[in-house]
């Protein structure tokens, strides 16, 4: 049983659950709410290096740093939802590269995240229960907000925007909203990232983190909680499981995901159609 | 003098897009309880009306009045929350959402409960959910919709959405139901259905009604009072039989006699 106990599998497992919490974040703004994100990974940035940053330099605790970054996260996905959210489709997902590329930049340029170098020497917190507690409370919470009335606001935007406004829905607001708390669940996965593997750069949370997670979201079937779990663990085990293909595996990878869509384009559990 | 009577009144209102006059200083009013019907031929800015109406367009000029508030800059969402709801001339129900959250979607504006109290399943929270519940079981009840409460909107025969369309504008609570083109599509039976159900509506629920339609037995049917736009100009009003016999709305639909 060795080979199913080791350092690992764990962090492999660790690094799973910190997606399933990331792309429950994207499941919400775009699965649910039906506007396409080409950023997410941004958030899931500014998570990580707030949570590194003041714990290393203000000696704030584990949990407290985690709580902090995931609110940061959340209120710059606010800022950010407020101007471009009148946005959609195509130009929302523009418009939200644009500001991914903006936030990559920046970390890139400031002293106090070290440029390229990045953040060192994260104190190691992350461990898989911890993860997977959070997971838990993320499932629950995702699964009882889309149940609420603002989860069916979200979902009525989703299939048609223009009567969600006429029967007296603000869709500003709640696309906000989904904006919010999306961003903070990505910037509460990036700091447990950055509190796992210790070390972070700018270039880890580029455009292909992003595209990453959208691929998990497919795969798994959009606006489905089952099927973003399903998606996460399909999409970061494959690319593990296929290492001994070196490097034929982005191959299979890319294989995988094109059979997806040609025979299953919904998704592994996704009953609905998102047209983003 | 603003009539306790009236619901909703048009002053000089009028509508461009660049140099297109869509409306012309329009003005005419709404009684309450009263259905009154607005034709004309294609491209009269009926359509365009109704958008002004429900805050979709911005007027150029001019006043639209609704229980005496001035709605000319109010956002869509505002304007439902005073009273007035609407359907489309293309059905647009939320597809794949059930019959039942249809609904109670358009409840949402009467629901206090915050997300903390929703996500946790607070007591407050479970007894807005059972009132939400109820009502809006009430209002499928009325429509004889109650049976497939649980289908998604999309798999309702069109007539039935076309209904579905009108029950979730009444959920709003609106006091004013503005249709557009309900019986477009219908065939003779389902016209006749909808002609009763328009008229139950005013009067088990003391709604006002005011739709666009091209059908002139349903129009002349059911029509307190009848509203005859061409070119964005009102070029007739009254009672139905007043219209029926109008010269200048002859001339409109079937052109001048040389």
């Amino acid at each position: 049983m060795d080979f199913l106990f080791n350092d690992y599998v764990f962090q492999v497992m660790t690094i799973t659950g910190i997606n399933i919490i990331i792309v429950l974040g994207l499941n919400l703004i775009t699965g649910v709410t039906g506007q396409l994100s080409l950023g997410h990974s941004a958030f899931m940035s500014v998570g990580a290096y707030c949570s590194a940053i003041i714990m290393i330099k203000l000696a704030v605790p584990f949990y407290l740093s985690i709580a902090i970054a995931t609110i940061v996260s959340g209120a710059v996905g606010a800022l950010l939802g407020m101007p471009i959210l009148r946005l959609r489709g195509d130009y929302l997902a523009i418009a939200t590269l644009g500001f991914a590329e903006i936030v990559r930049v920046v970390f890139l340029n400031l002293d106090v995240t070290g440029g390229a170098l990045g953040v060192s020497s994260i104190p190691y917190e992350t461990t898989l229960s911890t993860v997977y507690i959070i997971v838990a409370f993320g499932i629950i919470f995702m699964y009882r907000f889309e149940k609420s009335r603002f989860g069916l606001a979200l979902r009525s935007i989703r299939e048609d925007e223009i009567a969600a406004e006429m029967m007296g829905i603000n869709i500003a607001r709640y696309k906000v909203l989904a904006f919010t708390i999306g961003s903070a669940f990505a910037g509460l996965g990036g700091a447990l990232y950055a509190h796992q593997i210790t070390f972070i750069a700018p270039d880890d949370f580029g455009f292909m983190k992003s595209v990453e997670f959208i691929s998990m979201l497919v795969l798994g079937g959009m606006g489905s909680i089952i099927g973003v779990i399903a998606g996460v663990i399909a999409l970061t085990v494959i690319p593990e499981v296929l290492r001994f293909a070196s490097e034929y595996r982005m191959v299979m990878y890319g294989i995988v995901l094109l059979a997806m869509m040609i025979f299953r384009p919904q998704g592994l559990f996704g009953k609905i159609r998102v047209n983003l | 003098m603003m009539s306790k009577n009236i619901l909703l009144e048009l002053k000089d209102v009028s509508l461009s897009f660049g140099g297109l006059q869509a409306i012309d200083k329009l003005s005419f009013s709404l009684k309450r309880k009263e259905i009154t019907s607005l034709i004309g031929p294609n491209g009269a800015g009926k359509t365009s009306l109704f958008n002004l109406i429900s805050g979709v367009y911005i007027p150029t000029s001019g006043d639209i009045v609704f229980k005496g508030k001035l709605l000319n800059n109010l956002k869509p969402h505002k304007i439902t929350s005073l009273g007035l709801a609407r359907t489309f001339q293309n059905i647009r129900l939320f597809k794949q959402l059930t019959v039942q959250e249809n609904i109670v979607l358009a409840m949402n504006m009467k629901r206090k409960s915050g997300i903390i109290a929703s996500v946790l399943g607070l007591p407050n929270y479970r007894k807005e959910i059972k009132e939400v519940e109820a009502s809006s079981l009430k209002l499928l009840e009325y429509f004889s919709l109650i049976d497939c409460k649980d289908m998604r909107a999309e798999n309702l025969s069109y007539g039935r959405q076309r209904e579905l369309e009108i029950c979730r504008a009444l959920a709003t609570g609106a006091d004013l139901l503005i249709l557009d083109e309900p019986a477009a599509g219908m065939n003779p039976i389902e016209t006749e259905n909808l002609m009763s159900l328009i008229k139950n509506i005013r009067d088990d629920m003391s709604k006002t009604i005011f739709l666009i339609e091209h059908d002139m037995k349903l129009v002349m049917g059911i029509s307190d009072k009848i509203i005859v736009l061409d070119h964005g100009v009102k070029i007739a009003e009254g009672l139905p039989k007043d219209i029926r016999d109008n010269k200048r709305v002859i001339e409109a639909y079937l052109g001048k006699e040389d």
